[in-house]
Protein backbone atom coordinates (compact mmCIF):
# COMPACT_ATOMS: atom_id res chain seq x y z
CA UNK A 1 0.00 0.00 0.00
CA UNK A 2 1.40 3.42 -0.97
CA UNK A 3 1.18 6.48 1.22
CA UNK A 4 0.92 9.95 -0.30
CA UNK A 5 2.07 13.35 0.93
CA UNK A 6 -0.72 15.42 2.42
CA UNK A 7 -1.36 17.97 -0.38
CA UNK A 8 -1.76 20.76 2.17
CA UNK A 9 1.82 20.43 3.38
CA UNK A 10 4.12 23.26 2.32
CA UNK A 11 7.37 21.75 1.12
CA UNK A 12 10.54 23.84 0.88
CA UNK A 13 13.33 22.09 -0.95
CA UNK A 14 16.88 22.88 0.10
CA UNK A 15 20.07 21.39 -1.34
CA UNK A 16 20.12 18.15 0.64
CA UNK A 17 17.07 18.38 2.88
CA UNK A 18 13.41 19.29 2.97
CA UNK A 19 11.46 21.52 5.32
CA UNK A 20 7.81 20.51 5.73
CA UNK A 21 5.27 22.92 7.19
CA UNK A 22 1.82 21.72 8.24
CA UNK A 23 -0.38 24.81 7.85
CA UNK A 24 -3.08 23.40 10.14
CA UNK A 25 -0.77 22.99 13.11
CA UNK A 26 1.98 25.39 12.01
CA UNK A 27 4.44 22.63 12.98
CA UNK A 28 7.62 22.35 10.93
CA UNK A 29 9.67 19.25 10.22
CA UNK A 30 13.07 18.76 8.63
CA UNK A 31 13.98 15.72 6.53
CA UNK A 32 17.61 14.85 5.80
CA UNK A 33 18.83 13.41 2.52
CA UNK A 34 17.36 9.97 3.18
CA UNK A 35 14.08 11.43 4.38
CA UNK A 36 13.97 13.68 1.32
CA UNK A 37 14.36 10.68 -0.96
CA UNK A 38 11.59 8.83 0.90
CA UNK A 39 9.26 11.85 0.67
CA UNK A 40 9.91 12.25 -3.05
CA UNK A 41 8.86 8.65 -3.73
CA UNK A 42 5.70 8.76 -1.63
CA UNK A 43 2.55 8.16 -3.64
CA UNK A 44 4.50 6.39 -6.35
CA UNK A 45 6.20 3.53 -4.52
CA UNK A 46 5.49 1.20 -1.63
CA UNK A 47 7.61 1.34 1.52
CA UNK A 48 9.46 -1.76 0.34
CA UNK A 49 10.21 -0.20 -3.05
CA UNK A 50 11.38 3.01 -1.41
CA UNK A 51 13.72 1.03 0.85
CA UNK A 52 15.31 -0.56 -2.24
CA UNK A 53 15.81 2.89 -3.76
CA UNK A 54 17.55 4.01 -0.59
CA UNK A 55 20.02 1.13 -0.86
CA UNK A 56 20.71 2.20 -4.45
CA UNK A 57 21.47 5.78 -3.42
CA UNK A 58 23.10 5.47 -0.01
CA UNK A 59 25.55 2.93 1.37
CA UNK A 60 23.03 1.14 3.52
CA UNK A 61 21.73 -2.43 3.66
CA UNK A 62 18.14 -3.33 2.84
CA UNK A 63 17.23 -4.32 6.38
CA UNK A 64 18.32 -0.96 7.79
CA UNK A 65 16.72 0.94 4.89
CA UNK A 66 13.42 -0.88 5.42
CA UNK A 67 13.48 -0.14 9.15
CA UNK A 68 14.34 3.54 8.52
CA UNK A 69 11.61 3.91 5.90
CA UNK A 70 8.97 2.28 8.09
CA UNK A 71 9.92 4.43 11.08
CA UNK A 72 9.85 7.64 9.07
CA UNK A 73 6.50 6.82 7.46
CA UNK A 74 4.99 6.17 10.89
CA UNK A 75 6.36 9.45 12.17
CA UNK A 76 5.12 11.39 9.12
CA UNK A 77 1.68 9.82 9.44
CA UNK A 78 1.42 10.65 13.14
CA UNK A 79 2.29 14.26 12.33
CA UNK A 80 -0.48 14.56 9.74
CA UNK A 81 1.92 14.82 6.84
CA UNK A 82 0.51 11.85 4.90
CA UNK A 83 -2.89 10.91 3.52
CA UNK B 1 -21.66 46.43 17.62
CA UNK B 2 -22.90 46.35 14.03
CA UNK B 3 -21.64 48.61 11.29
CA UNK B 4 -23.94 48.48 8.24
CA UNK B 5 -22.97 51.59 6.28
CA UNK B 6 -21.10 50.88 3.05
CA UNK B 7 -18.26 53.05 1.86
CA UNK B 8 -16.16 53.09 -1.29
CA UNK B 9 -12.38 53.18 -1.33
CA UNK B 10 -9.68 53.13 -3.96
CA UNK B 11 -5.93 53.41 -3.48
CA UNK B 12 -2.66 51.79 -4.46
CA UNK B 13 -0.15 49.88 -2.36
CA UNK B 14 3.17 49.12 -4.05
CA UNK B 15 1.43 49.29 -7.42
CA UNK B 16 -1.42 47.00 -6.39
CA UNK B 17 -4.80 48.65 -7.06
CA UNK B 18 -7.01 48.11 -4.01
CA UNK B 19 -10.62 49.17 -4.31
CA UNK B 20 -14.20 48.31 -3.52
CA UNK B 21 -16.90 48.77 -0.95
CA UNK B 22 -17.06 47.77 2.70
CA UNK B 23 -18.47 48.89 6.02
CA UNK B 24 -17.00 52.08 7.42
CA UNK B 25 -15.10 50.13 10.07
CA UNK B 26 -13.63 47.70 7.54
CA UNK B 27 -12.62 50.54 5.22
CA UNK B 28 -10.93 52.35 8.11
CA UNK B 29 -9.01 49.18 8.96
CA UNK B 30 -7.98 48.55 5.34
CA UNK B 31 -6.78 52.11 4.95
CA UNK B 32 -4.93 52.08 8.27
CA UNK B 33 -3.07 48.86 7.46
CA UNK B 34 -2.53 49.16 3.71
CA UNK B 35 -2.89 52.77 2.53
CA UNK B 36 0.52 54.43 2.65
CA UNK B 37 0.61 57.14 -0.04
CA UNK B 38 4.40 57.22 -0.06
CA UNK B 39 4.38 53.50 -0.96
CA UNK B 40 1.56 53.69 -3.52
CA UNK B 41 3.66 53.50 -6.65
CA UNK B 42 6.97 52.19 -5.31
CA UNK B 43 6.56 49.04 -7.44
CA UNK B 44 4.87 48.38 -10.78
CA UNK B 45 2.26 45.68 -11.33
CA UNK B 46 -1.19 45.19 -12.80
CA UNK B 47 -2.36 43.18 -9.76
CA UNK B 48 -5.71 44.28 -8.36
CA UNK B 49 -7.56 43.55 -5.15
CA UNK B 50 -11.31 44.07 -5.33
CA UNK B 51 -13.39 44.13 -2.18
CA UNK B 52 -17.18 43.84 -1.99
CA UNK B 53 -19.50 43.65 0.99
CA UNK B 54 -22.53 41.38 0.60
CA UNK B 55 -25.62 40.90 2.74
CA UNK B 56 -25.77 37.11 2.51
CA UNK B 57 -25.40 34.18 4.84
CA UNK B 58 -21.99 32.53 5.01
CA UNK B 59 -22.03 29.19 3.14
CA UNK B 60 -21.60 26.01 5.18
CA UNK B 61 -17.87 25.35 5.59
CA UNK B 62 -16.40 21.86 5.85
CA UNK B 63 -12.96 20.60 6.77
CA UNK B 64 -12.00 23.93 8.26
CA UNK B 65 -9.22 24.53 10.77
CA UNK B 66 -8.21 27.25 13.20
CA UNK B 67 -5.28 29.47 12.25
CA UNK B 68 -3.55 31.67 14.79
CA UNK B 69 -3.59 35.35 13.90
CA UNK B 70 -2.74 38.51 15.76
CA UNK B 71 -4.75 38.54 19.02
CA UNK B 72 -6.59 35.26 18.44
CA UNK B 73 -7.51 32.83 15.72
CA UNK B 74 -9.75 32.56 12.66
CA UNK B 75 -11.33 29.58 10.95
CA UNK B 76 -9.89 28.70 7.53
CA UNK B 77 -11.69 26.59 4.92
CA UNK B 78 -10.25 25.93 1.47
CA UNK B 79 -12.98 25.27 -1.09
CA UNK B 80 -12.40 24.31 -4.70
CA UNK B 81 -11.94 27.83 -6.03
CA UNK B 82 -11.81 30.01 -2.97
CA UNK B 83 -10.72 30.27 0.64
CA UNK B 84 -12.97 31.34 3.50
CA UNK B 85 -11.63 33.13 6.54
CA UNK B 86 -14.31 33.09 9.24
CA UNK B 87 -14.75 34.47 12.72
CA UNK B 88 -18.14 34.16 14.39
CA UNK B 89 -20.84 35.52 12.11
CA UNK B 90 -18.28 37.21 9.86
CA UNK B 91 -16.21 35.90 6.98
CA UNK B 92 -14.12 36.90 4.01
CA UNK B 93 -14.12 34.82 0.85
CA UNK B 94 -10.87 35.09 -1.09
CA UNK B 95 -10.83 34.19 -4.77
CA UNK B 96 -7.52 34.34 -6.64
CA UNK B 97 -7.35 34.99 -10.36
CA UNK B 98 -4.51 35.42 -12.85
CA UNK B 99 -4.22 39.16 -12.39
CA UNK B 100 -5.75 39.81 -9.01
CA UNK B 101 -7.83 38.81 -6.05
CA UNK B 102 -11.45 39.27 -5.08
CA UNK B 103 -12.52 39.57 -1.46
CA UNK B 104 -16.17 39.15 -0.55
CA UNK B 105 -17.08 40.32 2.94
CA UNK B 106 -19.85 38.64 4.94
CA UNK B 107 -21.09 40.16 8.19
CA UNK B 108 -20.38 43.55 9.67
CA UNK B 109 -19.54 43.18 13.34
CA UNK B 110 -16.07 43.59 14.81
CA UNK B 111 -15.11 39.97 14.09
CA UNK B 112 -15.01 40.94 10.43
CA UNK B 113 -11.88 43.02 10.93
CA UNK B 114 -9.57 40.08 11.68
CA UNK B 115 -10.96 38.28 8.62
CA UNK B 116 -10.38 41.34 6.43
CA UNK B 117 -6.81 41.74 7.67
CA UNK B 118 -5.97 38.08 6.98
CA UNK B 119 -7.75 38.13 3.62
CA UNK B 120 -6.05 41.32 2.47
CA UNK B 121 -2.62 40.03 3.44
CA UNK B 122 -3.27 36.80 1.56
CA UNK B 123 -4.58 38.69 -1.49
CA UNK B 124 -1.40 40.75 -1.64
CA UNK B 125 0.82 37.75 -0.85
CA UNK B 126 -0.65 36.09 -3.94
CA UNK B 127 0.73 38.95 -6.03
CA UNK B 128 4.27 37.85 -5.17
CA UNK B 129 5.05 39.97 -2.12
CA UNK B 130 5.75 38.53 1.31
CA UNK B 131 4.33 40.06 4.49
CA UNK B 132 7.07 40.65 7.03
CA UNK B 133 5.91 40.72 10.65
CA UNK B 134 9.17 42.24 11.84
CA UNK B 135 10.83 45.45 12.79
CA UNK B 136 13.38 46.64 10.24
CA UNK B 137 16.21 49.15 10.38
CA UNK B 138 18.43 50.32 7.54
CA UNK B 139 21.81 51.90 7.14
CA UNK B 140 23.25 52.99 3.80
CA UNK B 141 20.24 51.42 2.09
CA UNK B 142 20.87 47.96 3.59
CA UNK B 143 18.21 46.56 5.89
CA UNK B 144 18.20 44.23 8.88
CA UNK B 145 14.92 42.68 9.99
CA UNK B 146 14.35 41.70 13.61
CA UNK B 147 11.86 38.91 14.08
CA UNK B 148 10.66 36.72 16.91
CA UNK B 149 7.62 35.93 18.96
CA UNK B 150 5.88 38.71 20.83
CA UNK B 151 7.97 39.97 23.74
CA UNK B 152 11.32 38.87 22.33
CA UNK B 153 12.49 42.45 21.75
CA UNK B 154 11.66 43.51 18.18
CA UNK B 155 10.80 47.05 19.23
CA UNK B 156 13.62 47.36 21.76
CA UNK B 157 16.18 46.12 19.23
CA UNK B 158 14.84 48.61 16.71
CA UNK B 159 15.22 51.41 19.26
CA UNK B 160 18.83 50.39 19.92
CA UNK B 161 19.55 50.30 16.19
CA UNK B 162 18.08 53.78 15.70
CA UNK B 163 20.22 55.08 18.55
CA UNK B 164 23.21 53.50 16.77
CA UNK B 165 22.49 55.50 13.62
CA UNK B 166 20.10 53.26 11.67
CA UNK B 167 16.91 54.57 10.08
CA UNK B 168 13.60 52.92 10.96
CA UNK B 169 11.77 51.17 8.11
CA UNK B 170 9.02 49.64 10.27
CA UNK B 171 8.28 48.54 13.80
CA UNK B 172 5.83 45.75 13.04
CA UNK B 173 5.00 45.26 9.39
CA UNK B 174 6.56 45.54 5.93
CA UNK B 175 6.23 44.00 2.47
CA UNK B 176 9.16 42.20 0.89
CA UNK B 177 9.63 41.80 -2.85
CA UNK B 178 11.65 38.56 -2.89
CA UNK B 179 13.05 39.01 -6.41
CA UNK B 180 14.75 42.32 -5.62
CA UNK B 181 14.94 41.96 -1.82
CA UNK B 182 13.29 45.38 -1.69
CA UNK B 183 11.47 45.83 1.60
CA UNK B 184 8.80 48.48 2.15
CA UNK B 185 7.73 49.64 5.59
CA UNK B 186 4.05 49.97 6.48
CA UNK B 187 4.16 51.60 9.90
CA UNK B 188 3.81 55.19 10.96
CA UNK B 189 5.93 54.91 14.08
CA UNK B 190 6.48 53.02 17.29
CA UNK B 191 3.26 51.86 18.95
CA UNK B 192 4.08 51.85 22.62
CA UNK B 193 2.50 50.49 25.76
CA UNK B 194 3.54 52.45 28.87
CA UNK B 195 6.66 50.38 29.62
CA UNK B 196 7.90 50.64 26.02
CA UNK B 197 7.20 54.36 26.01
CA UNK B 198 9.37 54.81 29.08
CA UNK B 199 12.17 52.89 27.33
CA UNK B 200 11.83 55.10 24.24
CA UNK B 201 11.95 58.24 26.40
CA UNK B 202 15.10 57.01 28.11
CA UNK B 203 16.82 56.98 24.71
CA UNK B 204 14.96 59.92 23.12
CA UNK B 205 13.86 62.32 25.90
CA UNK B 206 12.40 64.88 23.48
CA UNK B 207 9.77 62.69 21.82
CA UNK B 208 6.17 63.85 21.84
CA UNK B 209 4.05 60.70 21.74
CA UNK B 210 0.51 60.76 20.38
CA UNK B 211 -2.12 58.89 22.39
CA UNK B 212 -4.24 56.70 20.11
CA UNK B 213 -5.84 54.05 22.33
CA UNK B 214 -6.21 53.49 26.04
CA UNK B 215 -2.65 53.06 27.34
CA UNK B 216 -1.14 53.18 23.83
CA UNK B 217 0.96 55.90 22.26
CA UNK B 218 2.42 56.40 18.81
CA UNK B 219 5.89 57.84 18.50
CA UNK B 220 6.25 58.88 14.84
CA UNK B 221 9.50 57.63 13.34
CA UNK B 222 10.35 61.17 12.26
CA UNK B 223 10.77 62.12 15.94
CA UNK B 224 13.52 59.50 16.32
CA UNK B 225 15.57 59.62 13.12
CA UNK B 226 15.30 60.41 9.42
CA UNK B 227 12.56 58.12 8.12
CA UNK B 228 13.42 55.54 5.44
CA UNK B 229 10.45 53.92 3.68
CA UNK B 230 12.33 51.18 1.89
CA UNK B 231 15.70 49.51 1.56
CA UNK B 232 17.33 46.33 0.33
CA UNK B 233 16.90 43.58 2.91
CA UNK B 234 20.13 41.68 3.47
CA UNK B 235 19.85 40.35 7.03
CA UNK B 236 17.21 38.67 9.16
CA UNK B 237 17.87 38.23 12.86
CA UNK B 238 15.51 36.05 14.86
CA UNK B 239 15.54 37.18 18.48
CA UNK B 240 16.03 35.14 21.64
CA UNK B 241 16.62 36.46 25.15
CA UNK B 242 19.09 35.03 27.65
CA UNK B 243 20.43 37.71 29.95
CA UNK B 244 22.72 35.23 31.73
CA UNK B 245 25.08 35.08 28.73
CA UNK B 246 26.82 37.61 26.52
CA UNK B 247 24.96 38.85 23.45
CA UNK B 248 25.93 36.88 20.36
CA UNK B 249 24.90 36.12 16.78
CA UNK B 250 24.50 32.46 15.86
CA UNK B 251 24.74 31.15 12.30
CA UNK B 252 21.74 28.93 11.52
CA UNK B 253 21.55 25.77 9.41
CA UNK B 254 19.56 26.14 6.18
CA UNK B 255 16.45 24.39 7.53
CA UNK B 256 16.33 26.70 10.54
CA UNK B 257 16.71 29.67 8.18
CA UNK B 258 13.54 28.51 6.41
CA UNK B 259 11.79 28.16 9.76
CA UNK B 260 12.86 31.69 10.71
CA UNK B 261 11.52 32.97 7.39
CA UNK B 262 8.14 31.32 7.92
CA UNK B 263 8.13 32.75 11.44
CA UNK B 264 8.58 36.22 9.95
CA UNK B 265 6.23 35.90 6.98
CA UNK B 266 3.47 33.68 8.39
CA UNK B 267 1.83 30.59 6.99
CA UNK B 268 0.19 31.01 3.57
CA UNK B 269 -3.44 29.89 3.37
CA UNK B 270 -4.18 28.98 -0.23
CA UNK B 271 -2.75 26.35 -2.58
CA UNK B 272 -1.44 29.11 -4.86
CA UNK B 273 0.32 31.08 -2.13
CA UNK B 274 1.74 27.91 -0.58
CA UNK B 275 3.34 26.89 -3.88
CA UNK B 276 4.69 30.40 -4.34
CA UNK B 277 6.01 30.59 -0.77
CA UNK B 278 7.95 27.35 -0.93
CA UNK B 279 9.96 28.66 -3.89
CA UNK B 280 10.43 32.08 -2.26
CA UNK B 281 11.63 30.56 1.03
CA UNK B 282 14.20 28.29 -0.62
CA UNK B 283 15.61 31.25 -2.51
CA UNK B 284 15.58 33.66 0.45
CA UNK B 285 17.25 31.12 2.74
CA UNK B 286 20.26 31.28 0.40
CA UNK B 287 20.25 35.00 -0.33
CA UNK B 288 19.63 36.49 3.11
CA UNK B 289 22.09 36.44 5.97
CA UNK B 290 19.89 34.79 8.59
CA UNK B 291 21.11 34.62 12.18
CA UNK B 292 19.74 34.04 15.65
CA UNK B 293 20.50 37.04 17.86
CA UNK B 294 20.82 35.91 21.47
CA UNK B 295 20.13 39.10 23.38
CA UNK B 296 22.23 38.80 26.48
CA UNK B 297 24.12 40.81 29.01
CA UNK B 298 26.38 42.72 26.59
CA UNK B 299 25.67 45.40 23.99
CA UNK B 300 23.86 44.64 20.74
CA UNK B 301 26.07 44.21 17.66
CA UNK B 302 25.43 47.49 15.86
Amino acid sequence: MTKSPNPEIIVTELDDELVLLNPRTQAMFTLNGTGKLIWQHLGKNTAEEIAVKITETFEIDLETATADTTALLESLEKSGLLT
Amino acid sequence: MTDVSVNEFDFKLLGRQISGTASAGAVALIKRLFDFPSQANALETTWTVQVAQVQQAIPQLENSYLAAVHNGSVEIANLENSTFIKLGDNAVQLELRDSGAKLTLYGSSEGLYACVMVGMIEAIRASGLLPMHTSIASKNGVGTAFTGESGRGKTTTLIHSIKAGFSPICEDFAWLEPSSLGVFGCDRGLRCLPDTLERVKSFFPDVQPIAFEVDKHLVPFEQLAPRAWHCRLERLWTLERDLTKPTRLEVLPAAQCVMALYGATGVPLTAQTRALSSLQMASLAKRLEIRRLHIGSTVLPF
